[in-house]
């Protein structure tokens, strides 16, 4: 019996690891690469600061993304640059952290609709805590996402209530929020099912 | 140019140089470069398999570093820095008509690598590591050089590279596969 | 020393020396029918399938560690395998993985799920439901209908001008479907959409703030609804382009390289709408957008 405790894989306790963790990790190239570096510095140009979010049609357009594309630029874009992406590590997410997004007045969704969800948002919650830091760093960015796009919905719908293109929107991004929710919930857990 | 050599105070003289190199001070940058060459030139060696690429892939990342220089910000090291430009560099490479030839030849070719390093202690085993790593399929080498070699975890790696966590992990356990068949004996139980 | 000393002596030093990796290998193989139902759940690792002319399911398990268990449970018309932890417990630090890697029959159907365990599937002609949280999801379709969904992996289907009907879901992954003829269903929040479909009959794409971008031939009867709340929406039809477009954005920009310009439409924003009919019509078109872009071409 012993009570060491698994923790991240540790290259000892796989040799092959462990002799990679061996090899040498600085080689020296045959020859000064310096000389071939040094000539090319002075036609590069220097990036005076990190460049702008990846979400300039969403800021041209004044929706209220600002908040989150800043958040976004990192988390979201693939292999980012590192120059400009700096690799921040995932925030620790809680299932408190879950706010489901509310819909405003215009939105024609129903009372059973809404009690609907956040009885599933529930059983979210407990599964939430179970996921990686990014993916739980994911899904609250994302939620931030769709809760502007709901806020900017209802402001153009208080200007055109009868407008069945912004309501249809409305109820897409609401099934989306569903579709998020219950894949996380359905997703295998693991546990024994014998009792 | 005052080329750094107090190793007590490397830490410190760092900092100093990338704030010196950040400014424009190419002799900073070059001894920066005196520094951390090894590291990166191991890196994208070991990734490629070659060493003309390598070189190239050096060049380029410290070109590129030189760049980007003034958004460094510090969170992660500086050699974690290069490192992460580096296997951008490589990854963009092999995307490259050029650096499709590349791959099929060192896949075809197997351990064919020209290789320089410090000798090793232990003759065999090595040495038939390098071999076998640089026999890899691109994916699964990847993922060994950054985790097994260079210990970033998984969650590092995986972003270096571009893909997600689970992916890295399946692919080190193919490398892990590929490189028992090659290496014959190898138990890791 | 005596015998009981030099056992106890041993006993000491057994526990005194850290545990090996206790990898387990596990290996079933059953026969079943040819349109069998394979499910598989798995929560970390890999789950690898690939197709044989065999009516056989056969499983390669590689665990981490020796506290997993398989569950293995198979009749002819169904195979069901999942991973399973007896504390339920998969902590923030846990390495230990299962990569389970299985040949199916062509035609079997499959039931996919994992939360980081990266999915991939070659060669399979029957349905498919692949489900992950964060993991990557690879697919081929051919004929039968396929649903890739993952919250921030990637999602790649690739066709084989087979008439499959494809969904794909993400939230902040990517969707990428190629070689596709016949219905998609694409919806992500804020990751991309890309897909190249031939003989384009039912497309709906969907985004909240992802980009969209469609490259489609569409049959004469086909039916394409976009629409996004703040992504970019970007459409390219294959020529000879016979079909009726209804385009509208209640903010954002419409450009269109066909003939008809947008118009402004309300009073109440700076929205516009574009209505026209192209070549004969028939097919007919949909976008919608509250702020996204809007751009339609033929090349």
């Amino acid at each position: 019996m012993n009570t060491i405790p698994f923790g991240p894989r540790n290259p000892s306790e796989d040799p092959l690891l462990a002799k990679a963790a061996e090899l040498p990790k600085e080689v020296e190239p045959q020859r000064d690469l310096w000389p071939g570096i040094a000539a090319r510095l002075g036609e590069a140009p220097r990036r005076a600061e990190p460049r702008g979010s990846r979400w300039p049609m969403a800021l041209a357009a004044g929706v209220l993304v600002a908040s989150v594309s800043a958040l976004l630029t990192w988390s979201l874009v693939r292999a980012p640059d590192p120059a400009t992406q700096p690799q921040a590590v995932a925030t620790d997410y809680q299932a408190a952290d879950i706010v489901p997004v509310s819909y405003g007045p215009n939105s024609g969704l129903t009372a059973q609709e809404l009690v609907a969800r956040d009885e599933l948002v529930v059983r979210f919650r407990e599964k939430f805590t179970t996921l990686r830091p990014e993916t739980r760093d994911a899904i609250v960015k994302n939620l931030a996402i769709m809760q502007a796009a709901a806020d900017e919905i209802d402001a153009a719908l208080a200007k055109d209530p009868a407008s069945g293109m912004l309501k249809g929107m409305l109820v897409g991004t609401y099934k989306q929020e569903l579709q998020l929710y219950s894949t996380v919930v359905t997703s295998s857990d693991g546990t024994t099912r014998r009792t | 140019m005052p080329l750094v050599t107090n190793l007590a105070s490397d830490v410190e003289s760092g900092a100093e140089l990338v704030t010196r190199a950040s400014r424009g001070d190419e002799g900073a940058f070059e001894a920066l470069y005196r520094q951390h060459v090894g590291r990166v030139y191991g890196l994208c060696l070991r990734m490629t398999g070659q060493a003309e690429s390598a070189e190239d892939l050096t060049q380029d990342t410290f070109v590129s570093a030189w760049r980007s220089l003034p958004g460094y910000e510090g969170r992660s090291s500086f050699s974690t820095w290069l490192h992460r430009i580096a296997v951008n560099a490589v990854l963009a490479r092999r995307r490259s008509p050029q650096g499709r030839n590349e791959i099929s030849m060192t896949d075809d070719q197997g351990g064919q690598m020209d290789f320089e390093g410090e000798p090793a202690m232990d003759e065999a085993t090595p040495i038939d590591i390098e071999r076998a790593i640089a026999a890899l399929p691109p994916g699964a080498r990847d993922v060994v050089v950054l985790h097994g070699i260079y210990g970033y975890s998984h969650e590092e790696a995986a972003g270096m590279l571009g893909v997600a966590v689970g992916t890295c992990k399946a692919q080190l356990h193919r490398a892990r596969h590929l490189m028992r068949a090659r290496m014959g004996t190898e138990n890791a139980t | 020393m005596s015998t009981r000393n030099a056992w106890l002596a041993a006993a000491i030093l057994a526990a005194a020396v850290p545990p090996a990796i206790a990898e387990q290998q596990i290996n079933k193989r059953v026969n079943v029918a040819p349109d069998a139902t394979v499910e598989v759940s798995n929560v970390q690792g890999s789950v690898t399938i690939t197709t044989w002319d065999r009516n056989e399911v056969e499983l390669v398990a590689d665990l981490e560690n020796d506290r997993d268990e398989l569950e293995f449970e198979a009749t002819e018309r169904s195979v069901r395998i999942e991973v399973e932890r007896p504390n339920g417990k998969y902590g923030r630090d846990d390495e230990d993985d299962a990569y389970l890697t299985l040949r199916v029959p062509s035609r079997a159907r499959l039931i996919v799920d994992t939360v980081s365990a990266e999915i991939g599937v070659t060669g399979a002609r029957g349905e498919q439901n692949l489900e992950s949280v964060s993991g990557e999801v690879r697919t081929q379709a051919f004929d039968a209908p396929v649903r890739a969904t993952s919250v921030s992996g990637e999602v790649t289907v690739t066709g084989n001008g087979g008439k499959a009907a494809v969904t794909t879901e993400n939230v902040s992954g990517t969707s990428t479907v190629t070689g596709v003829r016949g219905n998609y269903h694409g919806e992500v929040v804020s990751g991309e959409i890309n897909a190249v479909i031939a003989a384009g009959q039912q497309l709906e794409l969907s985004s909240v703030s992802g980009d969209i971008n469609l490259q489609a031939e569409l049959t004469p009867s086909a039916r394409v609804e976009m629409g996004s709340v703040s992504g970019t929406i970007t459409l390219k039809i294959k020529p000879p382009v016979n079909a009726d477009f209804d385009v509208e954005s209640f903010s954002g920009d419409i450009t269109s390289c066909f003939g008809p310009k947008a118009r402004d439409t309300s009073k109440y924003s700076p929205g516009s709408e574009l209505n026209f009919t192209q070549g004969s019509g028939g097919a007919r078109v949909e976008i919608e957008t509250l702020s996204g872009e809007i751009s339609l071409c033929d090349r």
